[in-house]
């Protein structure tokens, strides 16, 4: 068997390239990354710069941080509205806004922005030109929701999965690796935890916790969802540490973290992302059906799930289940295209089948 | 196979017993207690302080949680799973009233997904790589990434909502909307009508699954040497793909019906919430919001036992299926 | 007529690199009764002449043109046109198959005797218990041991030896006037290999069964093949009777092949009738793949007798395709300068 070396991944590379759906999911991820990264600059009722008393700021920063929006504002009483006390405080100041005036968290009001009627709220916020996606009951933007709530959708799926992944990489390579006793515990210890009911789990936990936060729903979700990898990573390894040139490394004296880490791991890589992958979507998927039963982060943090729970109680608001739903399904699509996309790049079998 | 499946079981007691502990000890230090769950949905059932103590020894509530676990896990191997404390009726009671409404739904969906996804998967690998076989994968993978609850809702939007005071709208919530003496025959069509769109929810996404897991181990094996022996022995192609390649299909499959079978008594927590269905995933919901402590032990074992057993089922059927497997 | 007769057969590939003629224009033929070995180093064609026969080929691989006249009470079919119906009668049927690998080659769900007798199933129309005495009047025609027993065991049971001897009994079932035998010993062991190859020739005899024996080993072809066809780079560069092959190789491919069998005493004459070492140990180089076959003729980067110009005998071997000609009666060769070669290059010169 060769070691798979830089070669390996250029060749993945050229057939992950071939596939046009693969390729236009990770363009979608990108896209979605990019809303993530400007979504204040994108929706927001916050100027993206502005030139206030003779300063710069820049206070749609506040959307990532509360405390990243300039103390200046809430010393001179703006309250969150900048259009009109901006020009009055100072009629010389200017500002760039978001492309699109619409606030995340709350109901924008007649005349915020000049010539702007409010937001209509409860069961008459159907989609119009102000507000494309619709308002949900509190009459808050769906859009602007939407493109704030990207960001929880790829966190989640990282954050979970890099702890999932991190943490079934680090048992299944253990039971993998050494066998005997250790293989018995590490298999009962994924064994149990793919026992217990995840929603029970996570329900659980989040309610032990005093004030959750989307991270801790992060965090829950990687570190219940980490078994499938496990079970994975310790095939690859009880596979890999017969090969021969594990063999040749142990010969030469390496220590079992160097074999693990510099001989088997990159060879096992290939096949424990594809898991990881998929793990992203299914996380995505968790954390959103969370938020729909009500378990999700708590505001200010808004997630997609929480926009189709605010239908559940007024199945009328069809634009609330639409939009967002639609975004859910199209991101665990691309994650789950880039998942079989990556099988059918590494799979060594399957490569042989093409040629 | 008798030493195999001690083993087994006894390992899988072993496990039962650490994951009901872990569960007991989560629920024990959830915020809150059935009495006080139950007494802020409800103010005017407030009570004295003395009531209340007495009340929490009543219900052994007063104990810490080890405590209370051994005392659970005593009862239980005198094969009393104990009294819901919100419901005030025996837990197995609950569970038997629960899981025929759960069968109703998942059996239902378990034989709907296996009735299509056997002939589906089958087509797509005979017609792999024409337009027809490629449009339907693609359905199909769409389906596969469709989020259940974001399905439940527009299909309630669509039937409940859109078509309402039309020949197609369907019930939105519940099991039945008629009383209970009425006949039989309305009966079986108003819960059948009431199961159309948690079964269609429950349905899809296994099926999409199953259909492209088919797909996928048939393309596997129609690539085996054995194949191409077939067919130099004159075969025909659906004596090839169904009595040599999907003969051998059936050994990854049967781990994957085993390992359906918590889902399958199990029932759906989302689904089953969506549509308010009186099943098993809803008690576990509502016994977990209630902090109703024996309903939530009772079902979480149950829950543990179907996969522990699921997984034993998957290895066991596997021997029966593939010759060059045996457990000994 | 012979029994089958292969004209000009090309089979390609149609890879996204472009197409790659794997079989280039191969004609061949065999006789009712005798057996034919096709022999070549792997890669050169040989296996996917086998597989265009029975039309086996899998995508992206297609039988471009040519034909594959299979003689018959009716007269000839052609194999390349003929319906996917009525190949299948042939198939098993008329022509029987053997693989390189049985290890794969069985199907591990199914047992021995089912395999077997569902090649009779198929062709005989006949009861199941029929088939099934078929199969094991079959096992002990091929000389498995304890055969009763064997009947319901299933592949993983038997050794690879027992598994090739299924194969042929399976191949062998329904009596066909060719077996289509594809490297059937090389996954083998020395001994067992032996006893297959014995095996095989004594059927032949019992049975008057016609057999292509595609092989990279020419000490199975010296004893078990009436004639040899030499495969180079997915042309037939030498065709000839076993003994006069062996005797008199005129291709400078076949030399070297013959000088790189693992026989000292070995002594080759060549045309002109000295008597000489053979010129080279092993054929340097490697096998060119099928999408980079040189111009010319495709053995010129590794022929020690190759001309780079051309000269009053002929022209220069890389720019000219030889054509396959009779040298001598019943001696094909594809090589300008057949019979003719002049003296070897010095190894160390040769280019690879």
């Amino acid at each position: 068997m060769m070691q798979r070396s830089h070669g390996f991944w250029v060749e993945a590379w050229r057939r992950y390239r071939r596939r046009p759906l693969a390729m236009a999911a990770l363009a979608f991820v990108a896209l979605l990354i990019l809303v993530a990264t400007f979504a204040p600059a994108i929706a927001g009722t916050k100027p993206v710069l502005c030139r206030y008393k003779g300063q710069l700021y820049a206070p749609c920063l506040g959307y990532f941080d509360r405390r990243f929006e300039p103390a200046i504002f809430t010393k001179d009483k703006f309250r969150g509205t900048y259009p009109r006390n901006l020009a009055e405080k100072d009629p010389g100041s200017w500002a760039i806004w978001p492309l699109f005036f619409q606030d995340p968290y709350r109901s924008v009001r007649a005349n915020e922005w000049p010539g702007r009627p409010e937001n209509p709220a409860m069961d008459q916020g159907r989609p119009s030109w102000t507000n494309p996606f619709g308002t949900d009951q509190a009459g808050v933007d769906v859009l602007a929701k939407m493109v704030h709530g990207t960001t929880v959708a790829l966190l989640v799926g990282f954050v979970s999965m890099g702890i999932a992944g991190t943490i079934g990489i680090i048992v299944g390579a253990i039971g993998g690796y050494f066998g005997g006793w250790v293989d018995m515990l590490t298999s009962r210890l994924t064994e149990i935890v793919m026992c217990v009911p995840t929603l029970v789990l996570i329900l659980a936990i989040l309610a032990i916790i005093e004030k959750p936060t989307i991270w801790h729903t992060m965090a829950i979700i990687g570190m219940t969802g980490w078994t499938g990898i496990a079970r994975l990573t310790r095939g690859e390894f009880l596979r890999l540490k017969g090969s021969e040139y594990v063999m040749a490394a142990r010969a030469v004296g390496a220590g079992p973290a160097r074999i693990m880490l510099r001989h088997i791991l990159p060879n096992a890589l290939a096949p424990i992302l594809v898991p990881i992958t998929f793990g992203i979507a299914s996380a995505i998927l968790t954390e959103s059906g969370l938020s729909f039963l009500g378990f999700g982060p708590p505001p200010p943090s808004a997630s997609w799930g929480s926009i189709l729970n605010g239908a559940r109680s007024n199945l009328g608001m069809w634009w609330l289940v639409l939009f967002p739903g639609t975004a859910i399904f199209l991101t665990v699509l691309a994650y789950n295209l880039i998942g079989e996309g990556l099988q059918e790049a590494t799979d060594p079998r399957l490569r042989e089948a093409r040629k | 196979m008798a030493t195999y499946l001690l083993r087994r079981l006894l390992l899988g007691c072993v496990t039962l017993a650490a994951i009901t502990c872990i569960v007991y000890a989560l629920a024990r230090n959830m915020p809150g207690n059935p009495l006080s769950a139950q007494m802020g949905e409800d103010p005017s059932r407030k009570i004295t302080a003395e009531d209340y103590a007495r009340m929490q020894r009543a219900y052994g509530l007063d104990k810490s949680w080890p405590e209370g676990y051994l005392q659970w896990a005593g009862n239980l191997l005198r094969g009393d799973l104990g009294r819901s404390i919100t419901r005030k009726q025996p837990v197995t009671t609950l569970i038997g009233e629960r899981i025929g409404p759960t069968l109703l739904v998942s059996g239902s969906a378990f034989v709907l997904i296996w009735l299509a996804a056997v002939p589906l998967g089958l087509y797509a690998s005979a017609r792999s790589g024409r337009m027809d076989e490629r449009a339907t994968s693609l359905l199909l993978y769409a389906l596969y990434s469709f989020p259940t609850f974001v399905a439940a809702l527009f299909l309630q939007v669509l039937f409940a909502v859109w078509l309402r005071g039309t020949a197609w709208e369907l019930p939105l919530f519940g099991m039945s909307d008629l009383p209970a003496d009425a006949s039989l025959g309305p009966r079986i069509l108003d819960v059948a009508r009431h199961m159309i769109l948690p079964v269609t929810c429950q349905t899809y996404v296994s099926l999409a699954y199953d259909s492209r897991f088919i797909k996928a181990t048939m393309e596997e094996a129609i690539r085996q040497d054995y194949v191409r022996t077939a067919r130099a022995k004159g075969a025909g192609p659906w004596r090839v793909l169904f009595r040599h390649a999907f003969r051998n299909t059936l050994i990854p499959l049967v781990t994957l019906l085993g390992l359906s079978l918590p889902a399958l008594i199990g029932g759906s927590i989302i689904i089953e919430q969506i549509f308010t269905w009186p099943g098993m995933g809803r008690l576990f919901f509502e016994s977990i919001r209630e902090r109703d402590y024996p309903t939530i032990m009772g079902l979480a074992l149950m829950f543990s036992v179907l996969t522990l057993l699921g997984q034993l089922l998957a290895d066991v059927l596997y021997c029966l299926v593939d010759p060059r497997v045996s457990v000994a | 007529m012979p029994l089958l007769d292969i004209r000009n057969l090309v089979t390609s590939f149609h890879t996204p690199g472009g197409r790659v003629p794997a079989v280039d224009g191969v004609s061949l033929s065999i006789d009712r009764g005798k057996t034919l070995g096709l022999v070549g180093e792997s890669g050169c064609g040989k296996s996917v002449t086998a597989m265009s026969i029975l039309r086996l080929v899998s995508a992206p691989g297609v039988i471009e043109s040519g034909s594959i006249l299979l003689d018959g009470a009716g007269g000839a079919v052609d194999l390349v046109s003929l319906p996917e119906q009525e190949l299948r009668r042939i198939r098993g049927g008329r022509i029987g198959m053997i693989f390189q690998e049985p290890m794969t080659s069985l199907n591990p769900v199914f047992t021995v005797g089912a395999q077997v007798a569902e090649a009779v199933l198929l062709h005989k129309g006949c009861s199941r218990e029929a088939a099934r005495a078929r199969a094991l009047e079959m096992l002990k025609l091929v000389r498995l041991a304890d055969p009763e027993r064997r009947l319901d065991e299933y592949p993983h049971q038997l050794s690879g030896g027992m598994r090739q001897r299924v194969m042929i009994a399976m191949a062998l079932a329904c009596e066909p006037d060719l077996v289509v035998a594809d490297e059937p010993t090389t996954a083998l062991d020395v001994t067992i290999q032996a006893q297959i190859l014995d095996l095989l020739a004594d059927l032949r005899r019992r049975l008057g069964t016609a057999i292509l024996l595609i092989t990279h080993d020419l000490g199975v072809v010296a004893e078990t093949c009436d004639e040899v066809a030499v495969m180079y780079a997915g042309r037939i560069v030498e065709r000839a009777a076993t003994e006069e092959l062996f005797r008199q190789p005129l291709h400078p491919y076949t030399i070297g092949l013959l000088a790189a069998r693992p026989d000292p005493d070995m002594v080759l004459r060549v045309a002109g009738g000295s008597i000489v070492r053979p010129p080279l140990v092993t054929i340097p180089g490697m096998v060119p793949a099928p999408d980079h076959f040189p111009a010319g003729c495709r053995f010129h980067p590794r022929c020690a007798y190759a001309r780079d110009q051309p000269d009053a005998d002929g022209p220069a071997c890389s720019a000219a395709v030889a054509e396959l000609l009779e040298i001598e009666p019943g001696h094909f060769v594809r090589c300008h300068y057949a019979g003719r070669l002049g003296e070897p290059r010095p190894v160390g010169m040769v280019r690879s």
